[in-house]
């Protein structure tokens, strides 16, 4: 069986992701919640995940700007303040969970017994995104070039995009259901995986370390530190 | 005009069938039609000659064994035409795919009998029916008996049918359809979510992403009227937006779970396009309280602080019932016209 090399491991990187997001929400109105935030991001940068921060950084700009004036039209100061370290933690909490290679989680799910439409339904949903973004973009192109405009129309520009879109999903889909009946897939059968997702002695010095400095922020909350 | 008769169930495939009992009833079968055409040659053909002793002709080894075994059965006399239909009654039986749970041959849904053959059939059944009661009780009493169990074999499958109508397993080709509505909801209402995924007030997030997924999941739902769809595009969109925001997997799978919980209670299934509506329309509007638990669970927040302005709040839920129902039923009219273009 061959052994693939990943960042951390996919269902590691999931339940950090989730403890970082809930105890981040938590903390957001301690004094010392920007320690909290940039321990973990110093953790993550000693483990090469430098190239999601970067991806991930015009996100954290945009909506750490709008959330913040959107809390300000109604709230304070402060309140916009808490608004934008919340999208600091949905965004520390999402560096974790969108490093992870789709593949990689769907094997590491499907070595957990996880059942395969599961595993199969999320990769097709997290695969097919993408192409449905192209389908999208092609229905709007050919609309704008049969000269109907959304302000003009509406009603013209809804029929015009959904009824495409609705027949590109049936006929994507009954050609992936096909294909996917013919190399032998099935709701019902277990599959084995060429390909094992292991836990790995980096993926327990991060375990260790992330367990560490939780448990001491943890301990800061608790005591009101 | 020809008299039409409640056809029994094909049920080979549905079924596990015993060999033994399968050659059981196949040999009560001939048994008992032996008799039958016995009675009927010895009152009609009385005086066609030659006849020959039963025990004198040639049948297929159980029967000749149970010839030998009855006296009274070996002793009845045959015509040759009489003869002939008993063999062909017997090849026919011993083909015969549903003699584990049939009932009568006339009202088998695979008919094997040519229509001629019938007509020589039918006037035996007909006499010999009341005569074999009279002539051989027991014979008569083991038919009725097998009759009723195979009756009764037909009326637990029908039940069966019925139960697993209702919760019918999902095809591949169903999750994939799924998990592609799935992925074209995400990408419509991709603009908003990340915008409301952070936003404290309870609705808000319901609010935005009411019309964009109720249009999308009700073509779904069109597509595979199985009961449990619905949760099955909570559960894929949950782990999706749980990757961006974990809360978001509870949201989804609660949302969904509530609204096809209660869409199921109301209709029993998706036939009715009132149950789509109904299901995929509510769908956001049951995220709210599982948002409310959630934050106040996990940010600690009281529901009051979430709801703040009562009249922001009402505005955001009765948004996301309006937009959600409207979604739905644009999410309808679509399917109908693909249905009717033979697309859907």
């Amino acid at each position: 069986m061959y052994k693939e090399s990943y960042s951390i491991h996919p269902v590691l990187s999931l339940i950090c992701s989730l403890l970082l997001f809930i105890t981040g929400l938590l903390f957001v109105k301690e004094i010392w919640f920007c320690n909290y935030l940039i321990t973990f991001l110093i953790l993550l940068l000693i483990f090469r995940f430098e190239k999601t921060i970067l991806k991930i950084i015009p996100f954290a700009i945009v909506f750490g700007a709008v959330m913040p004036a959107l809390t300000l039209i109604n709230g304070s100061l402060s309140e916009a303040l808490y608004s934008f370290y919340r999208v600091l933690v949905l965004v520390m909490a999402g560096i974790l969970s969108i490093s992870i290679k789709p593949i990689h989680l769907v094997r590491a799910l499907n070595q957990l017994h996880i059942p395969r439409w599961i595993n199969l339904g999320l990769l097709i949903v997290i695969r097919f995104m993408q192409i449905f973004r192209e389908e999208m973009k092609q229905i709007r192109q050919a609309i704008i070039l049969r000269g109907i405009h959304f302000f003009q129309t509406p009603f013209l520009w809804g029929r015009a995009f959904l009824i495409p879109l609705t027949i590109r999903m049936l006929s994507i889909s009954e050609g992936l259901a096909i294909s996917l009946e013919t190399r032998g897939f099935s709701t019902d059968s277990t599959g084995s995986s060429y390909e094992t997702v292991c836990f790995q002695k980096r993926d327990s010095v991060f375990l260790c370390l992330f367990l560490t400095f939780l448990s001491l922020y943890t301990f800061m909350f608790i005591r009101g530190l | 005009m020809k008299k039409t008769y409640r056809q029994f169930p094909v049920l080979r495939k549905q079924i596990i069938i015993d060999e033994a009992t399968e050659k059981k009833k196949k040999t009560l079968e001939k048994q008992v039609f032996f008799l039958m055409a016995a009675i009927y040659c010895q009152d009609f053909h009385e005086f066609i000659k030659p006849k020959t002793a039963a025990s004198e002709l040639d049948f297929s080894q159980e029967i000749e064994a149970w010839l030998r075994r009855n006296k009274r059965m070996s002793n009845y006399q045959l015509c040759h035409d009489c003869y002939k239909r008993i063999q062909k009654s017997f090849q026919h039986t011993q083909r015969c795919p549903h003699s584990v749970y049939k009932t009568f041959c006339h009202e088998c849904p695979t008919m094997c009998y040519r229509e001629e053959d019938q007509k020589n059939m039918l006037p035996i059944m007909h006499y010999s029916s009341k005569k074999l009661i009279k002539k051989h009780p027991i014979y008569a009493f083991r038919f009725v008996k097998n009759l009723l169990a195979n009756k009764s074999i037909i009326k637990k499958n029908e039940v069966r049918k019925m139960k697993i109508g209702r919760w019918k397993a999902f095809a591949i080709k169903d999750i994939v359809f799924l998990a592609v509505i799935t992925a074209v909801t995400l990408l419509v209402s991709g603009p908003v979510a990340p915008i409301v995924m952070t936003v404290t007030k309870l609705g808000a997030q319901a609010f935005a992403m009411a019309l964009p997924f109720a249009l999308i999941t009700s073509i779904g739902l069109r597509k595979v009227k199985k009961n449990g769809s619905l949760t099955i595009i909570g559960v894929f969109s949950g782990l999706v937006l749980g990757l961006m925001s974990p809360v978001m997997f509870f949201n989804q799978l609660a949302g969904s779970v509530l609204s096809e919980g209660l869409a199921l209670i109301l209709f029993k299934n998706y036939e009715s396009k009132k149950a789509v509506l109904f299901s995929a329309g509510l769908f956001s509007f049951f995220t709210i309280p599982s948002t409310g638990i959630i934050n106040t669970l996990a940010k600690g927040r009281a529901i009051s602080e979430q709801i703040g302005n009562v009249f922001t709040f009402l505005l955001f839920v009765s948004g996301a019932v309006v937009l959600g129902l409207i979604g739905a039923a644009i999410g309808n009219k679509i399917s109908d016209e693909l249905q009717k273009a033979g697309k859907l």
